[in-house]
């Protein structure tokens, strides 16, 4: 994603996540990070995943439209920062993203993997993210 | 610095197994005991048998034991790049722990924040810059005084660049930028602002005067080691600035920079700013082929070289010869190719200087060693070849 997807591309994209999820029985999110998903974000709230993820650090949460039929992941915390979230700021950002897009069902979660981060770092991003769902879950 | 072919190494070799558990105060095997013996006869090292009677005690419990076993290993790097014939040499490395950890651990202004994976199974510790960056103390001073002592050839003094520390590092000072309801164009104003100050500061507050004090000792030449340089192609132009920053208008120093292994396009245009640059030296072995020849067709790797050679000032190119992610040993014919070919775009032999593609701290003592006699061996045939 981050240096863009050809438009030939695209078809095989589409059939392959299709040849992955289909008769899972299971909630499948297809998780864009390290990079901008806006140019792509039409195409993939199409796609046959319950939700699509974003990174918000790379994203801005204006860009991604109204009317989401399908779920959306809100990449709130950074694995390859050090400086900690708050809570308030991942529960902001959470809900100003299942506002304006009106999706469904709304996941919070790290932008991308934890490993560029020490594990007491991570450890305690995680424990905030926890924290922030709580907190959304006691609105919703 | 203008000598025809120069030949030089790039800085780290492999720590042998006596340096690091010797180091470490663990138990020397026999096998490591012989390996020193053995490598302090092959390249001439006198007094040698006097770091075989210091392992003969390990476990070393003294620190005092344990640095003068770091000291005999800067000894044995220094005197295996002489014995290859290189012109200009260091110790491979052999007292630094890491080159950013060594770097931030000399620093003010920075925390370590604990351990991180860099690549494969291999990691390091990682710091978030959290306060005004100063210098603690020259980082390199001990260990240059030290090689001024013992070396007979040239030395030239690797150390890791501004760009490549601000990159390996967190930001926890300049901007936080966690607060992602904000507007992703503001946000990303910032960080670019950020990352040009951040960088800047460690250029002028943390490298300058780490140079200033190795020039006050008496070093010549100093190399500045970019490895992170070419990681965000938005900022190649920071990264010029920041070397331009660390060295500009300091007196009396050839300053040089080293790139490896990254796509050397997109260093142009952004380089052509980087005037304090006297020597960029670049790895192209580890993209060419092995056939002999001086073609573009049998030189790939080195076709780009002509970009260099178009820069609107006169650096000298530091031409990487030896793949240094492979055992296989360059023949000396191999070689000279690759500099025949590189005189001829450059149509100056002062403006090519030879040397491996990157450090060779990943080869066994063995394959560096017979690189490097093939290399100087290669650069002798090709100066027979130019008249030199």
């Amino acid at each position: 994603m981050f240096h863009g997807i050809d438009d030939a591309d695209w078809k095989h994209f589409e059939e392959s996540v299709g040849i992955v999820t289909e008769g899972l029985g299971a909630t499948t999110v297809l998780h864009t990070y390290f990079g901008d998903a806006s140019p792509w974000i039409e195409r993939l709230r199409e796609l046959p995943v319950d939700a699509v993820g974003v990174d918000f650090f790379e994203t801005d949460a204006r860009s991604l439209g109204s009317g989401w039929e399908c779920g959306v992941l809100v990449g709130a915390v950074n694995g390859r920062r050090s400086n900690m979230e708050s809570v308030d700021e991942i529960v902001r950002l959470a809900r100003m993203v299942g506002e304006s897009t009106g999706a469904p069902s709304v996941f919070v979660s790290t932008i991308s993997d934890l490993e560029l981060l020490p594990r007491d770092l991570a450890a305690e991003k995680v424990r905030r993210l926890g924290e922030a769902a709580g907190l959304l879950r006691e609105e919703a | 610095m203008l000598k025809p072919l120069l030949t030089h190494e790039m800085g780290s070799l492999a720590k042998p197994g006596w340096r690091v558990k010797g180091y470490a105060g663990k138990p020397v095997s026999e096998a490591d005991v012989e390996d020193a013996g053995s490598w302090g006869s092959k390249i001439g090292l006198d007094g040698h048998e006097e770091l075989l009677e210091l392992l003969g005690r390990a476990p070393l419990t003294s620190k005092g034991d344990r640095a003068e076993v770091a000291r005999w290993s800067s000894r044995y790097g220094v005197r295996l790049l002489e014995s290859a014939g290189l012109d200009v040499v260091y110790d491979g490395e052999q007292q630094r722990s890491e080159m950013y950890a060594w770097a931030v651990a000399h620093a003010n202004g920075f925390e370590f924040k604990g351990t991180v994976r860099s690549w494969d199974n291999k990691y390091y510790s990682k710091a978030a810059v959290t306060g005004d960056i100063s210098l603690g103390e020259p980082y390199h001073h001990e260990e240059f005084g030290f090689l001024q002592d013992v070396a007979r050839a040239d030395l030239k003094v690797p150390i890791t660049g501004a760009y490549t520390l601000a990159d390996w590092s967190y930001d926890e000072r300049y901007f936080a930028d966690t607060d992602l309801t904000a507007p992703l164009s503001a946000r990303k104003a910032g960080r670019k602002d950020a990352r040009r100050s951040f960088t800047l500061d460690i250029a002028r507050n943390l490298i300058r005067p780490n140079v200033e004090a190795l020039l006050g000792l008496g070093a010549q030449w100093i190399q500045i080691d970019e490895p992170g340089g070419s990681t965000d192609p938005e900022e190649l132009d920071l990264f010029a600035e920041s070397f331009n920053a660390s060295v500009e208008g300091l007196p009396d120093g050839f300053f040089s920079t080293h790139l490896c292994f990254s796509d050397y396009n997109l260093f142009f245009p952004a380089i052509e700013a980087m005037t304090g640059c006297g020597q960029f030296a670049v790895g192209f072995a580890n993209y060419d082929t092995r056939d002999l020849g001086v073609t573009d067709e049998t030189r790939p790797g080195y076709v780009v070289i002509k970009k260099f050679r178009d820069l609107p000032y006169r650096p000298v190119l530091g031409l990487g010869v030896l793949d240094i992610h492979t055992d296989f040993v360059e023949p000396p014919e191999l070689v000279r190719d690759r500099i025949l070919y590189a005189v001829d775009v450059f149509g100056d032999p002062n403006l090519i200087h030879v040397t491996p593609d990157c450090g060779l701290r990943t080869r066994s003592w063995d394959v560096a060693y017979a690189k490097l006699v093939n290399m100087v061996e290669g650069t002798e045939q090709a100066k027979k070849e130019l008249g030199l």
